[in-house]
């Protein structure tokens, strides 16, 4: 199997003055896309159904529209909303007032491959997906420098496809870096999977980490430091992408590079029963399970109960105080999760509770 | 819960513990250059010891006197050790205690030398420790923007009776004290240095390297896998995100449906993370022990260092990395190349930029 990979000269914005582009939504993603395209010399017009976010697409002089007028309005639409309000949305606003051979572009698989909405035949979908958040697309499009891209085509009728999506990916920014293609399904169960066996399973190791060496009589403060508040897990990162993951290693002294894969041996006795964890974790997104699980009404009560013992558990305590005493102003208040007891009563949830509790809270 | 003292600005009102005093720094890399340009801009008299070599020649370009090592530290009354850890045996034993001034100060950036009496130092000189956290190239820009750096600093020996007055006088004058300087000792640096690189480094990777095995199994181009899970740049974000806002409220900057699919998930690991702590505490010990740096001096062990590294480099995810980043036509890149230093005009631009993309940092929370 060949795979495809686009570079910049694949990319042609003159393409794009023939077409109207609007884009539904403005959360983070949206507003960078927006103003990049506008700096790229590209008229883009907004809709949102979020009071906050209008404001916001004011602010950066946009005049926003209702979603109907907007897809009235436009030819390509950029679809930038949470996945989980994709099909609401769908149904009450962009239906109705559908368009014959409307082309959408979405940044993630996830709305075609698990149904949430079946697009006409005559429309063209587009996937574009840059997988960094909304500020660093546009940091990165301010220092005139670019992001790899995932992109994807699923219903492409009229044969315009190809071509729109690479000069889209260029008005955002992207392609001056290969964008690879990939199909739908490929780019969420990839998506889905990657989020839930690699950044917080290494959270938890940081956790246990922070935990063992606090029990040993360390500071706190400085073992955070260490481990993650100097920023240097972003440094090595960003020297992985620059010279390689294995190149990278040159940059730690000899006693750092043995240190670390002589240990790493240590710790092999582990892969074959982390091996099975992460196959059933992909297997249950490919069949769906996983889709179908999320939408029980259950799975929100144990999303809060999950939250409410992380808030409360000993790291949390910790973590708190460290970044206290180190002076970290906050940068959000975020909401605090209540435990839903009624919730957990009324559906017999009780078991897992206990299991989530010990886990979560017992940390 | 142990207490750590930090020090900041405010404690230390003045410098003047060093006014007549030379500093020599020992070397004039990344780190050395920072901090000797850092302290220079304090008003302090401040020398550049180094062989003759292209360091040097910039030592010289920046305006600094430059001298051999012996020569530097008979000059010298503070003298700042940024040789990498395993020539500085070597160079102590040569060009730096046979010159060694009583009542001088010693400043190590790293502990392990110190900690496992590879170097013991004389009694009547002063020994410290200021580590800084943050790359060569970052302790001169956040001292240039104002945002300052973590550091680890202490006294390992108190030859003069001052040592502490000369380390937060120092520590102020590499710009350590903004964001704060943590309270440590030459060992307890070393021991979370090395465990963070042994016990939280390798525990992570050996839950990182399958799932890309597993979705290159699934069919999905090994190029798509690389820029999902490296090259896009989304783990540090991950880790700027934790750094930025915790891990416990990080978590919250994804969506709802990512929350459950991770917190869900991650419990069906419960067994997993207590056999990496039972496999970590040994690590730790060993390290505590001085057994690591034992095992580490020995001369078989750098021989399996190299073996190990040749095998890596050249099998799985070695080769495959290699593959794909040709096929992405990504620029092979001279790992030795010197990063130009940013100009204060970069600089300026980058903290407009900054202002710029507040406003995406109000709103993570979906």
């Amino acid at each position: 199997m060949t795979v495809k990979i686009y570079f910049e000269k694949d990319g042609n914005l003159d393409i794009l003055k023939s077409y109207n582009i609007g884009i539904i939504g403005y959360g983070n993603v949206a507003k960078a896309y927006a103003l990049n395209f506008r700096d790229s010399g590209i008229e883009v017009k907004i809709a949102t159904h979020h009071e906050e976010y209008k404001k916001r697409a004011e602010r950066d002089e946009f005049t926003p529209l209702s979603i109907p007028e907007l897809i009235i309005e436009s030819d390509i639409i950029f679809f930038l909303v949470a996945d989980d309000d994709i099909a609401g949305i769908y149904e009450e606003f962009i239906q109705p007032n559908l368009k014959k051979s409307m082309i959408f572009v979405f940044s993630s698989g996830y709305p075609v491959i698990y149904e949430e909405i079946h697009l006409p035949s005559d429309c063209t979908a587009i996937l574009i997906t840059t997988r960094i958040p909304g500020a660093a697309i546009r940091e990165k499009y301010l220092n005139y420098d670019s992001f790899f891209s995932l992109v994807g085509i699923h219903q492409d009728p009229t044969r315009v496809a190809e071509d729109l999506m690479l000069a889209l990916t260029l008005a955002i920014g992207g392609l001056k870096l290969p964008a690879v293609k990939i199909s739908f399904a490929q780019q969420i169960t990839m998506q889905l999977f990657a989020e839930q066996t690699f950044s917080y399973v290494m959270a938890q190791i940081l956790i246990r980490s922070v935990e063992n060496l606090v029990e040993n009589g360390y500071p706190a403060e400085s073992i955070m430091v260490e481990q993650v508040l100097s920023g240097e897990g972003g440094f090595t990162m960003d020297k992985a992408i620059e010279v390689g993951m294995m190149k990278q290693m040159n940059f730690h002294s000899h006693t750092s590079q043995y240190g670390q894969m002589s240990r790493g041996i240590k710790f092999r006795s582990l892969s074959k029963d982390v091996e099975k964890i992460q196959r059933r974790i992909l297997q249950e997104i490919v069949d769906g399970e996983f889709i179908a699980e999320w939408k029980e009404e259950k799975s929100k009560v144990l999303l809060q109960t999950m939250k409410f013992y992380f808030e409360h558990s000993k790291f949390a305590e910790i973590e708190q105080k460290v970044r206290q005493n180190l002076g970290f102003r906050k940068l959000q208040t975020f909401t605090p999760a209540t435990l839903p007891e009624e919730s957990i009563k009324d559906l017999y949830l009780e078991d897992e509770v206990v299991k989530i509790k010990e886990f979560y809270g017992g940390i | 819960m142990r207490d750590v003292k930090i020090y900041r600005e405010s404690d230390v009102p003045d410098m003047s513990i060093l006014d007549g005093k030379i500093v020599a720094f020992i070397g004039y890399g990344n780190q050395g250059r920072s901090q000797a340009l850092n302290l220079r801009d304090h008003g302090v008299n401040v020398i550049v010891g180094n062989i003759s070599d292209s360091y040097r020649e910039r030592a010289n370009l920046d305006g600094f006197e430059t001298f051999d090592i012996p020569e530097a530290i008979k000059r010298a009354d503070v003298i700042f050790l940024l040789i990498p850890d395993e020539i500085q045996c070597d160079v102590y034993k040569t060009s730096i205690f046979p010159f060694l001034k009583s009542g001088s100060a010693l400043v190590f950036a790293h502990g392990y030398n110190i900690a496992f009496n590879f170097i013991i130092p004389p009694k009547d000189i002063d020994l410290l420790i200021i580590a800084p956290r943050m790359i060569g190239i970052g302790v001169r820009e956040c001292y240039l923007n104002g945002e300052g750096y973590f550091s680890f600093i202490g006294v390992g020996q108190n030859g003069t009776g001052k040592a502490q007055e000369i380390l937060l006088a120092l520590t102020k004058g590499v710009g350590g004290l903004t964001k704060g300087a943590l309270e440590t000792n030459f060992k307890e640096e070393t021991v979370l240095d090395l465990f963070t690189e042994q016990g939280f480094g390798p525990a992570s990777s050996s839950m990182l390297m399958k799932p890309m095995d597993i979705l290159l199994e699934f069919g999905i181009p090994a190029e798509a896998i690389l820029i999902e899970m490296i090259l896009s740049g989304k783990m540090k974000y991950t880790f700027n995100g934790i750094r930025d806002f915790g891990v416990i409220n990080g978590i919250k900057t994804m969506e709802d449906r990512s929350q459950y699919g991770i917190l869900s998930r991650t419990i069906r690991y419960d067994k997993i993370f207590r056999e990496i702590s039972e496999i970590q505490k040994p690590i730790l010990q060993y390290i505590e022990d001085g057994g690591f740096a034992e095992e580490w001096e020995k001369k078989l062990t750098k021989l399996k260092f190299k073996v190990i590294k040749f095998f890596a480099s050249r099998v799985g995810f070695g080769r495959l990395e290699t593959k794909v980043r040709k096929s992405l036509q990504m620029p092979e890149v001279d790992l030795w190349a010197e990063t130009p230093y940013p100009t204060e005009e970069e600089i300026i631009r980058k903290q407009e930029i900054k202002q710029k993309l507040e406003d995406f940092q109000k709103y993570p929370e979906f």
